[in-house]
């Protein structure tokens, strides 16, 4: 799917995404976008960035990175954090108010001002990530995946399955009709 | 010769004074010194909040909301770290213990189905993760955690990990990570 915009879109789209290190043809921002830290983004081509409902936030901490394929579809109110590494495959759409992460943050046990190690997030190429699914770190997502709404995944999923529920599985074949 | 540990506390502490004018956002509340915003905060209060001194709202994408009924309470606790994009509702009482981290996108809201609200209480250094949704008339006890996205519909014993839709509870002595 080929998306022509307007050449003074195109300008202020790559205005917007300025802290990027790498910007690929034809993206296109809508509304505000927040780029927080000095990691290394690279954002492929054809990305539509819709942020007209709620602004999009993307953390990348200083020696992150985050790394967006082509043909990306994000929607408004997602937030990326990326401190070591999130892989985003191309052809994803990832809805609104959806929330990546590779670091919990704060430890279980003990001191909650300090940082536990991250661990790496990869999304594959044409999953469909619903309303306010959230990824926890160290998920890793196969081709063509899709993570039905309000569904927390811990742990990765296999390829082309349709994944539901906090811990979020794979539905059954037979389910799937009731969806 | 200033150590950096104490450097960036003062560092810290001038960039909370810095945004003495969101203060205007929380003027109908009670609170105690140093409590700081740092984006809007849109507060409905009918009742009594009370917020402990450094407590933090912290900026993001969505403003946090606070609603409190007619003779509600809602009370936050001290050095409390809140997060954007939070509802919560009192219409009986919310209380909230000291240094407990609430992350983006939170339900805190103690209206139940049957029309009879009941208080929440969230013990000290708590943790709830973001997305959790806590149900009305739940006790968390002190240094739990509430993972993401998780609803919480039983109260949670001290030390405890409250995980799952709904909530199953695992004692931190069980958990692996």
């Amino acid at each position: 799917m080929v998306r022509r915009t307007g050449r003074l879109d195109q300008m202020r789209s790559r205005l917007k995404l300025w802290r990027a290190r790498k910007v690929g043809e034809n993206v296109r921002v809508i509304g505000r976008i927040w780029v927080y830290g000095g990691g290394r983004i690279e954002i492929g081509d054809r990305v539509l960035v819709d942020a007209s409902a709620c602004p999009i936030e993307l953390h990348v901490k200083e020696e992150a990175a985050l790394i967006i394929g082509d043909d990306v579809e994000i929607h408004g109110g997602t937030s990326i954090e990326a401190t070591a590494r999130v892989t985003i495959g191309s052809g994803v759409h990832i809805g609104p108010y959806c929330k990546v992460m590779d670091n919990h943050w704060h430890p279980l046990r003990g001191d909650r001002r300090q940082r536990p190690e991250s661990s790496p997030v990869v999304i594959g190429d044409r999953v469909t990530l619903g309303r306010k699914v959230i990824l926890l770190p160290g998920v890793m997502i196969g081709d063509d995946t899709r993570v039905l709404d309000a569904s927390v995944v811990s742990r990765s999923l296999p390829p082309n399955v349709t994944a539901q529920g906090f811990p979020s599985r794979p539905v059954k074949k037979k389910e799937l009709g009731r969806i | 010769m200033i150590s950096t540990a104490l450097l960036t506390k003062i560092r810290q502490r001038i960039w909370r004074e810095l945004h003495w004018p969101y203060r205007w956002y929380l003027r109908d509340c009670e609170r105690g010194a140093s409590v700081c915003a740092f984006s809007p905060v849109q507060v409905e209060n009918e009742g009594r909040i009370w917020l402990d001194r450094k407590v933090t709202f912290v900026r993001g994408m969505v403003p946090t909301k606070i609603i409190c009924g007619k003779g509600a309470e809602v009370s936050i606790g001290p050095y409390c770290m809140i997060n954007y994009g939070i509802t919560m509702r009192a219409l009986n009482s919310i209380r909230i213990g000291e240094r407990t981290l609430i992350a983006a996108f939170v339900e805190i809201d103690d209206a139940s189905d049957d029309g009879e609200p009941r208080p929440i209480v969230i013990g000290d250094h708590v943790w709830i993760a973001h997305g959790a949704v806590i149900s009305p008339g739940v006790h968390i006890g002190n240094g739990s955690a509430v993972a993401a996205g998780s609803r919480v519909t039983r109260d949670v014993p001290a030390d405890c990990l409250a995980i799952g839709n709904p909530a199953r509870i695992v004692p931190f002595d069980v958990v692996t990570r």
